[in-house]
């Protein structure tokens, strides 16, 4: 998975352009996780 | 994350108010503008983009201004107290024996990382209206050169994701039930003026 | 620089089931007919798809006929030759018929279709230089700066990119009406040409709607403006061999002496072709003569937003809105 995106410039060179939009979901899945974790454990916690 | 509430009374005035819902509707706006097009909603974002970035940077100069006129910063910056009540939490009990504090360890932990967040992303974003055609200044990318230019964009990029992930998690512990008093002091202004109470 | 081309796949069905089958087993496929636009690109290097599928032989795709409505069907890889010494197309579409005659060269007319040329890719030369711009997918505009060579650029709908269409025909089936018939993986669908052609606030790296495995099938022009008065003047540095500076196309039917409906498109100044609606409000109703030139000079251009060499344009549009007005006099 490539987390850049790079073009060719006018010269052939490899440049960089910008962040790899196939990543978008990264950090709504990261953020999934971490209300998935928050959710047990306040489910354990309140089991206690 | 259990934050005793004591001390009910006025937590957030009207202007910190209007400028936290000021914020709320452009980072949506910015959020939607930038990440609808890429899931292939086509539509003419730039300008609705551009716009929305001006008026956050304005709304974050007017919180600047109450932070360090108003305010103070001392009330959102962490302290050892911010640390020793993580290490509590991380244990499972509650905050014991912490200075009394308007915010939580969590909720400034929150804040200072949506503040970086913000910043990175409007001084990159800020750069790129050098790209932009408007009344008071014509375009002109050659103040870069396109190798600094792809490298604003990566930063710009990657903070725009990092911002994502903290909006999403702010939406979902600002609705949690025991947070409610917290979402309602935003809407009305009454509500715990303490998030975390003091030594016992 | 021209080079030698990449290697690639080349294949050539006979059908159209087979060219959709390739297309979708192969997500790179470049779709290619007359090659005219698609050969400077690989001679350039600056796209290398690694298969193509000439479309050129599919019996489907080609020809041109008759309608019930009393408009055509013409299909996407039919010439530009054949398009412009068809009598049906002569007789009811002249705008059309001009348009396709005032394409680049015979050489090229006779090798160039009609679908190649409606959704041939823009000509701005920092693009087609292989400038990393936004429509190539990087992250600037190299025709809309302080210093850029911007003379064949945009007046209208800038949004990032300041490229313009570079097609004659495009204008000509736009103020015709037409629509394209496009296809893919079997389903057929009918696009207004109002929703063809793409500006870059749409799509940024299109000039038209169609989408990789889309294959564009046909052109109906529906009978409303067939044998109408049409007009078509293209304005170029050269007069062949070369992109329209700005370009005009009309039609309109005249009730007496006065226009009674009227369509006009401009080309060459937005990177879609640009109808002139408020010529068409102002004109309808109304007698040719100098009062409606007066008027027409005065709106065909407004809202023009020229860049830094591009201001001759707007006189050169307003002088072809009037020309067109003035030829139904």
């Amino acid at each position: 998975m490539e987390l850049l995106r790079h073009t060719q410039d006018a010269f052939g060179q490899r440049m960089l352009v910008g962040v790899n939009w196939d990543i978008l979901w990264l950090p709504v899945a990261a953020a999934a996780v971490v209300i998935v974790l928050h959710l047990v454990v306040r489910a354990l916690r309140r089991a206690d | 994350m259990n934050t005793p509430i004591r001390h009910h009374g006025v937590r957030h005035r009207l202007a910190d108010r209007l400028f936290h819902w000021g914020m709320a509707v452009s980072v949506i706006v910015l959020g939607a503008t930038a990440f609808l097009p890429i899931v292939g909603f086509r539509f003419d974002w730039v300008p609705l983009h551009w716009i929305s970035g001006v008026a956050l940077t304005l709304l974050v100069l007017f919180h600047l201004f109450r932070v360090f006129f108003v305010h103070g910063v001392r009330g959102m910056v962490p302290g050892p107290d911010d640390i020793r009540e993580i290490a509590q939490a991380a244990r499972g009990i509650g905050p014991e024996a912490l200075a009394e504090a308007k915010y939580d360890a969590f909720q400034k932990g929150f804040h200072l990382a949506a503040a970086t967040t913000i910043l990175v992303l409007l001084v990159t974003g800020l750069l790129m209206l050098a790209k932009i055609d408007t009344t008071f200044w014509r375009r002109d990318p050659s103040i870069l050169s396109d190798y600094s230019w792809g490298i604003i964009y990566v930063i710009h990029g990657a903070a725009s994701l990092v911002l994502l992930f903290l909006f999403t998690l702010h939406v979902y512990f600002a609705l949690l039930p025991e947070h409610r008093s917290f979402l309602v002091a935003m809407i009305g202004g009454q509500g715990p003026e303490k998030a975390r109470k003091g030594k016992s | 620089m021209t080079d030698v081309m990449h290697n690639f796949e080349l294949f050539q069905p006979a059908t159209l089931a087979d060219a959709q089958a390739i297309l979708g087993d192969h997500e790179d496929a470049w779709i290619i007919a007359g090659g005219m636009d698609s050969l400077d690109w690989f001679k350039h290097r600056v796209k290398q798809p690694s298969v193509l599928v000439d479309v050129a032989n599919i019996p489907d795709l080609h020809g041109i006929r008759e309608e019930d409505d009393g408009g055509l069907w013409i299909g996407a890889t039919t010439t530009l030759t054949e398009v412009n010494e068809s009598e049906e197309v002569q007789s009811r579409f002249p705008a059309l018929a001009q348009a396709a005659l005032r394409v680049a060269s015979p050489q090229i007319r006779n090798k160039g279709t009609i679908g190649g040329n409606v959704s041939q890719d823009t000509r701005c030369t920092y693009y087609r230089d292989g400038f990393p711009c936004y429509r190539a997918g990087g992250n600037t505009c190299y025709a809309n700066t302080p210093t850029a060579m911007n003379r064949e650029h945009a007046l209208f709908g800038v949004s990032r990119c300041v490229a313009v269409t570079p097609s004659d025909t495009a204008i000509a089936l736009t103020a015709l009406e037409a629509a394209f018939i496009v296809e893919r993986g079997g389903n057929r669908r009918e696009v207004a040409a109002a929703d063809f052609f793409i500006g870059p606030d749409i799509d940024i790296t299109r000039m038209t709607m169609l989408e990789r495995g889309d294959i564009l099938v046909g052109i109906r022009i529906p009978g409303k403006w067939a044998g109408s008065r049409q007009y078509f003047e293209k304005v170029a540095d050269r007069n062949t061999w070369d992109f329209a500076l700005a370009n005009i196309a009309m039609a309109a039917t005249m009730e007496g002496s006065a226009i009674s409906d009227i369509s006009i498109v401009c080309g060459a100044v937005q990177c879609i072709p640009r109808r002139l609606t408020d010529v068409e409000s102002l004109a309808r109703g109304e007698t040719p003569g100098e009062e409606l030139e007066t008027l027409v000079k005065r709106v065909a251009a407004r809202g023009a937003e020229p860049l830094n060499f591009n201001h001759f344009k707007v006189p050169l549009m307003e002088n072809l809105a009037v020309r067109a007005i003035r030829s139904l006099a």
